[in-house]
């Protein structure tokens, strides 16, 4: 049973009073109050008491024996355990010395003798319900601090993964490579790379990690330095073969649990043709003449999901003018589906190959643009990346 | 996330009845296929003909779930919408998760891979 207003178990109150009459009245009425109390016939008996097992409240006689109800009060706001118990001063007298006295040393409120019980009873209440909202706005102090360090944490995290995405737009033997990331929370699991592959081909990697937030930037952080590694000394598809391999191991502790596997498109490209692969994101388009004139798709499993998996890859002979896009869903989910990319690259401006692609600026603000026309909520992160061939480097015997 | 199983002609149906299967609903998922997985049942049929919506984590939770079955285990699926096969497609994943019209056809797909 609880006093009113406590359906928990019931809070317990130390009594500290030399005098035995006193001590018995007080505990009976805040038994009967319904609190568990326990009694104490002076200061050093009432300390000990609190050092075994902290009260919700202590109701403290001033006038004792050697040690008053200040020098209590003192004792135990300078202890640990008792700091913040909730103290209430007995005083004889209306002697104002004495409650300026308690109130200094630290109680928080007072009750003068003879007790009256329903003074008590409800100062008694109120002191522990106060102690109790304290408590609770610490608390919250407390996590909304920690609410803001993590934030800032994810803040320069997020800032450390932009930092490592190559720079665009980016001119590579004749390709000029635009696009950009759109980030749907602080820190997420897209990222791209333009890397050195075989035989002095560039290759240009899009990963989509499954999943939000750190984990999935931490797991795309190691998917794209594993990927950058493999592609500089193996063909895209035994490449992507290695990293399933790896990551499959990997993921036979923590990432198996949390089912992180990466989605990714890379396009392997040359002076006048690309070798591309797409492992699970949306079709990588070729466009021509204003309209998708190729798309690749489905190559092989998402590395990371199956333990073994095989790749295939598609070579694309590519004349200047034409373009390569590819993207992740967080720009095609909107539309309902995976697959539905020419709505998107003709609401981008990208079927148009008269035009060059815009550069990454004015594409991110098409992006925005294009997912808030969606109206889509909780949105996953969007990257666009696009490979188009300069006239400028056009391949001999092959006019316009 | 709200699941209910179904025999039917000894196989085991489990119906999705979420609209949508992500990353708030994906471990919940996954832990219902467990419990499936720990009764004995190796060849579930999963009935997706309410989801409307199937992420990448959604996915990853059916992959993690066939694991979860053993050597032996197979999961098909029947009623995936459009929207819904799409994702399966583009990742292979209906390399994986044999897509069904009907249970009828499923059931005769789980039976022949058996044999």
């Amino acid at each position: 049973m609880g006093p009113p207003g406590h359906p928990e178990p019931p809070r317990s109150v130390l009594v500290v009073d030399d005098g035995p009459e006193n001590r018995v009245l007080l505990g009976a009425v805040l038994e009967r109050a319904g609190y568990r109390v326990t009694l104490a016939e002076n200061g050093a008996q009432g300390l000990a008491a609190v050092e075994r097992e902290p009260p919700d409240l202590i109701v403290l006689d001033y006038m004792m024996p050697r040690m008053d109800g200040a020098e209590v009060t003192r004792r135990l706001r300078a202890g640990e355990r008792s700091r913040e118990i909730p103290i209430i001063i007995l005083t004889a007298s209306r002697l104002d010395t004495h409650i300026e006295a308690a109130f200094t040393a630290g109680a928080n409120d007072y009750v003068t003798k003879p007790v009256d019980r329903r003074i008590l009873k409800a100062r008694v209440e109120s002191a522990i319900r106060a102690a109790d909202d304290r408590r609770r706005v610490t608390r919250m102090v407390q996590s909304d601090r920690e609410h803001g360090e993590i934030l800032r944490e994810l803040r320069e995290a997020s800032e450390v993964q932009q930092a490592q995405l190559p720079q665009l737009p980016l001119e590579r033997d004749g390709w000029r490579i635009t696009g950009g990331l759109l980030p749907g929370g602080l820190i997420g699991g897209d990222v791209f790379d333009v890397t050195p592959g075989l035989h002095g081909a560039q290759v240009l990697i899009l990963i989509d990690v499954s999943g939000h937030g750190l984990a999935a930037a931490l797991v795309a952080a190691s998917v794209s330095s594993q990927l950058r590694a493999l592609v500089r000394t193996h063909e895209l598809t035994e490449a992507l073969r290695l990293l399933n391999l790896q990551l499959a191991r990997e993921s036979l502790g923590a990432s198996l649990r949390l089912g992180k596997y990466a989605c990714i498109g890379a396009i392997e490209l040359r002076r006048d043709r690309a070798t591309v692969i797409n492992a699970g994101l949306p079709p990588i388009c070729l466009v021509r003449d204003g309209a998708c004139a190729d798309r690749i798709e489905a190559s092989g499993f998402p590395p990371g999901l199956l333990d073994d998996a095989d790749y295939e890859r598609y070579e694309l002979p590519v004349h200047p003018g034409e373009r390569l896009v590819l993207m992740s869903d967080g720009l095609t989910e909107p539309f309902g589906r995976a697959d539905e990319v020419t709505p998107c690259l003709d609401r981008l401006g990208l079927l148009d190959t008269a035009q060059q692609a815009p550069a990454p600026e004015p594409l991110v603000a098409r992006m925005e643009q294009l997912l808030r026309a969606t109206g889509a909520r909780d949105r996953d992160d969007a990257t666009l990346l696009v490979a188009e061939l300069g006239g400028a480097s056009r391949p001999q015997g092959d006019t316009p | 996330m709200n699941l209910s199983e179904t025999m039917n002609d000894g196989v085991m149906v489990v119906h999705v009845k979420s609209p949508r299967v992500d990353a708030a609903s994906a471990h919940e998922f996954r832990a219902a296929i467990a419990d499936v997985a720990a009764r004995g049942h190796t060849r579930l049929i999963v009935d997706l003909s309410a989801v409307q919506f199937i992420d990448s984590t959604g996915l990853g939770a059916l992959v993690s779930a066939l694991k979860l079955l053993g050597r032996d285990g197979r999961i098909v699926v029947v009623g995936a919408r459009e929207s819904v096969a799409t994702l399966f497609r583009v990742t292979r994943m209906d390399k994986v998760f044999r897509m069904h019209l009907s249970n009828t056809e499923a059931i005769a797909a789980l039976a022949e891979g058996a044999r």
